[in-house]
């Protein structure tokens, strides 16, 4: 285990020397885009799996106390403004100033997921193009076969770090989107609780 | 948020940003493997050997062929062009043309080469002087203790005769162009050769003024 982790490591250092200088920020990208992504994935946590209007009555009536996630957070707040009497529009808008966190929750670190997924194949396209000036620098200085440059450390710069910039993206842009969509959804229900909750106390 | 502090959730997100960077990492590695492309062939290998044992009755336990050392092409040389294969496909409106006639003395070349005029480089022998005038030093340079050369370029003609002359260097400048220019046209040559026949020719002269 411990020489092929060793192993492991040499060749990524290989990697990313051939690679120029474009590795590194794209290195430090896959950081940031994954710290992003593992954030939004533990924040974003429904917390029951049941209805909003089963889990709105369950609260209600006390069956059950302690919210386990987003969504029952949520409820739970909202009820509370409810139950100390405040109705109407001006219900609405307490309940709205009080879901401003759970909004602000769901969009966290959305912004950074998609730039990273959509700059990180432009930068190893960058790289790329200064591979192939590299290519043609040496094909201009007659020094083509030369070592650790010329038309093949040009081309393997070109071709690794287009290569690297769409590994970084991919995942990301995949993981992204099913993080999208649970948070879109998350935004639609904690809609529905406000209109479920007003409208039950106004129509009691 | 209630379920998780938010120090918590930074915490996982750490995790997972150190998970995202070594399955990267790992994915683009594994890419780029040589050893990434061997277990397919592994499997044809055995495959292979299933066939075989239906075929055949009594299955041998083959030895494994050995991987041959790459077969090295015998290097081949360019092939050398073939001028009237090339035309052969044009219609030039010349009887058997071919490429050897280019060759021969008496074809085109030939021709042509009674008029040209060619270099040193070019013919078979360089032209000879056959009779040199001696050369008067210069007065002026010879009080100063001038020393120098002047390079040039003659035209000499079939019979060995200067033709034209032209300076292509001198040093010191001017000082003794006039001089050699006058004293190289009264020279004599034995004209050079080519396929055996007196040609044109411009020729390189170089003449050293020194002071003994």
């Amino acid at each position: 285990m411990q020489p092929a982790l060793h192993n492991l490591f040499d060749q990524f250092l290989v990697y990313m020397q051939s690679g120029g200088f474009v590795m590194w920020p794209l290195f430090v990208l896959v950081i940031v885009l994954w710290y992003a992504l593992g954030y939004r994935f533990h924040a974003i946590k429904r917390g029951s799996q049941k209805s909003v209007r089963v889990l709105i009555r369950k609260f209600d009536s006390g069956k059950r106390e302690i919210p386990r996630g987003l969504i029952d957070g949520a409820i739970v707040d909202a009820l509370k403004i409810v139950n100390e009497g405040y109705r109407g529009t001006i219900g609405r808008e307490l309940i709205e100033d009080a879901f401003f966190s759970y909004y602000q929750e769901l969009k966290k670190y959305r912004k950074t997921v998609n730039t990273i997924v959509m700059v990180s194949p432009l930068i190893g396209l960058l790289g790329t193009v200064a591979g192939m000036i590299e290519t043609f620098d040496s094909l201009g200085s007659m020094t083509l076969y030369s070592q650790g440059g010329g038309i093949a450390g040009g081309i393997s710069q070109a071709l690794f770090t287009t290569q690297l910039g769409l590994v970084v993206a991919v995942p990301g842009l995949v993981v992204g989107r099913l993080i999208d969509r649970r948070s879109k959804i998350m935004e639609l229900e904690l809609e529905q609780i406000k209109d479920i909750v007003c409208s039950e106390e106004e129509g009691k | 948020m209630r379920n998780a502090s938010p120090l918590k959730k930074h915490a996982l997100a750490l995790l997972w940003s150190v998970f995202g960077l070594f399955f990267v990492f790992i994915v683009v590695i594994e890419m780029n493997n040589e050893g990434w492309t061997e277990p397919p062939k592994k499997k044809m290998a055995s495959a292979q050997f299933d066939m075989q044992q239906v075929a055949k009755p009594k299955p041998k336990p083959k030895p494994k062929p050995k991987p041959k050392p790459k077969k090295v092409k015998p290097k081949r040389s360019a092939p050398t062009p073939n001028l009237s294969s090339q035309l052969s496909g044009l219609d030039t409106g010349l009887e058997a043309f071919q490429a050897d006639d280019l060759l021969s003395d008496d074809a085109l070349l030939g021709d042509v080469g009674n008029d040209m005029v060619m270099t040193d480089d070019t013919v078979d022998q360089a032209p000879q002087p056959s009779r040199r005038t001696p050369i008067e030093y210069p007065k002026k340079a010879r009080k100063m203790g001038v020393t120098g050369y002047v390079l040039m370029n003659l035209l000499i003609d079939k019979q060995g005769r200067v033709e034209k002359v032209r300076v292509l260097e001198s040093d010191p400048a001017d000082t003794f162009d006039d001089v050699a220019v006058a004293a190289v046209k009264t020279w004599e040559f034995k004209p050079a050769q080519y396929q055996g026949q007196p040609v044109k020719v411009w020729a390189k002269q170089k003449i050293r003024f020194d002071l003994n």
